[in-house]
């Protein structure tokens, strides 16, 4: 830091020194000029008049005097002239100074001085300088200590998530109607119908069990949307519609509705090769809550948690467990 | 409207009824659960004394459903009806009268823990109270015989060693039979009778 200050207070000396190098030199050359101006003296031969210095030689020996001031004049300009040059070289450019671009102009502006542009910008460019440091120096530490959900790699995670895209929605009507067919088949207790076909839409009424009733909006068979109500709960409006945006009034079910969602995500993410595979994990999660009041958790023995059932189910292995005791 | 269980809290001994109330309801509290309003249940009892082959009748009226009143006959038929029914039963007063003593009413506090719903009565014969009633209901679920696991741990914690240990007889519904209010009254009306009963005896 130090220094800096040195070679700033440094810098100042020459500058000044300059300055006055350079008012000298002004000085001079006006001498020059004024002894141009004035030419040959009266007394002087009238050739002797002319501004150039070539002229001037070709008059008399009064013409000899003139010229001989002339040439003292810049004599002393060239002299100047070489001190001012050498406060030039001594002087080194500002390298610490930062590097604006074009934006350095904005510090030419007289008016910058009314509104402080220039000071934000430099500002600015101070603490994204700053930010930038700070964020290698974080980037750095978290890839010494990298937190993993999954064993594969980060970037192979990524690559993958992106490329589920949904590419199932073009099946034919038939083969959509024939798959939920075969699937409603393979589920014990569980009865399937769908109540509602528009299009490449349907919405699938599933009964699990004697515990409770799931409304599932597909398109194609990507799933769309999963609702969980209690088998004592309206689900077709007065209008002969379905009600799919109401939660159900049980706060078990509400939150089976949210474990189904994530269930949805879950199983929407892995590569599964058939387009049904999807719909079939959940129907089979799904499936696994026919015991949701019969049985009790598997980690801590009890039924009930705060007055809820088991309400949490693997995704891979579905046990009965309390939202509190999944490890 | 899901399964019920309605049972009298036997009170030890040396313990009026509002030192027992304050004990479950503090008991109840602890688990967690929170006050959502009170309830109230009333029953009142006719016979027909021309009749000499006639059940009693007992029309109930609770809080629960507003709009609705309950014929239940000793015998087991049961009537839903809306609440013109006692209205109607005045004007047949030549058959059916009043039995005398036979208004009964249940007063107290409800509770909720997740989907349960608590509710600790007072009984009373008109102005004297006779006893106390624990009521358990489990809404999300419509078959007591599954969800009996659940209320037997919740009934196990509230009213300790007074829970059945098993599932009593008058909560099974015939076959697989959906769980109805039809069950809630007649237990109601059981512990009626049962509080009489006793009331009577002493």
């Amino acid at each position: 830091m130090s220094d800096v200050m040195a070679q700033a207070k440094l810098n100042m000396n020459f500058l000044s020194q300059a300055i006055t190098g350079t008012q000298q030199l002004r000085s001079t050359v006006t001498n020059v000029f004024n002894l141009l101006c004035e030419g040959v003296k009266p007394d002087e031969e009238e050739d002797g008049k002319g501004d150039d210095a070539e002229t001037a030689v070709t008059v008399g020996k009064d013409g000899k005097k003139f010229l001989q001031r002339f040439q003292e004049y810049l004599e002393a300009v060239n002299k100047d002239y070489n001190e001012v040059e050498k406060m030039c070289n001594n002087m080194t450019s500002m390298t610490d100074l930062p590097v604006l671009g074009p934006s350095g102009a904005l510090s030419l502006d007289s008016i910058a001085d009314k509104n402080s542009t220039y000071r934000d910008a430099v500002l600015t460019y101070q603490w994204n300088n700053r930010l930038h440091e700070y964020a290698q120096i974080a980037t750095s530490l978290m890839l010494t200590n990298q937190i993993k959900r999954s064993q594969l790699q980060a970037g192979a995670g990524a690559k993958r998530r992106r490329a589920a895209p949904p590419k199932f929605t073009n099946l034919p009507s038939q083969t959509v109607d024939n798959t939920l067919q075969t699937l409603s088949r393979q589920l014990s207790d569980t009865t399937m119908k769908i109540l509602q076909a528009s299009g490449d839409t349907r919405i699938v009424h599933l009964a699990v069990g004697r515990v409770f009733v799931v409304i599932i909006v597909l398109r194609s068979l990507t799933i769309e949307k999963v609702l969980v109500k209690g088998l004592d709960e309206n689900i077709i409006l007065e209008n002969n519609t379905v009600d799919l945006f109401s939660d159900s009034q049980y706060l078990c079910m509400q939150k089976i509705t949210d474990h189904a969602m994530s269930a949805v995500l879950q199983y929407s993410t892995y590569q599964a090769s058939p387009p049904e595979f999807p719909l079939k994990y959940l129907l089979y999660w799904l499936q696994s809550y026919k015991s949701l009041f019969t049985d009790a958790c598997t980690v801590c023995g009890k039924h009930l948690d705060n007055g809820l059932p088991p309400l949490w189910r693997d995704f891979k292995i579905p046990v009965p467990c309390h939202d509190s005791c999944r490890a | 409207m899901g399964v019920t269980y309605i049972c009298q809290w036997k009170q030890p001994e040396g313990q009026n009824i509002q030192q027992s109330i304050e004990q479950i309801s503090s008991c109840v509290e602890k688990l967690g659960a929170k006050k959502a309003g009170l309830f109230q249940v009333e029953c009142e009892s006719f016979n027909a004394p021309n009749a000499p082959n006639a059940k009693t009748l007992h029309l109930i009226y609770d809080s629960e459903f507003p709009a609705s009143r309950f014929a239940l006959f000793e015998e087991g038929s049961f009537l839903v009806t809306d609440v013109m029914l006692s209205a109607f039963l005045s004007k047949l007063r030549a058959v059916w009268q009043p039995k005398k003593g036979g208004k009964i009413d249940c007063k107290g506090q409800r509770y909720e823990l997740g989907d349960f719903l608590i509710k600790l009565g007072v009984v009373s014969v008109g102005a004297s109270a006779k006893g106390i009633s624990v009521e358990l209901e489990y809404a999300p679920c419509v078959y007591a015989r599954d969800c009996w696991g659940m209320m037997s741990e919740m009934l196990q914690s509230i009213i300790g060693e007074q829970a059945p240990p098993s599932l009593p007889s008058n909560l099974q519904p015939k076959g697989t039979e959906r769980f109805s209010p039809e069950l809630t009254m007649q237990q109601y009306v059981e512990m009626f009778n049962n509080i009489r009963k006793t009331v009577v005896a002493r």
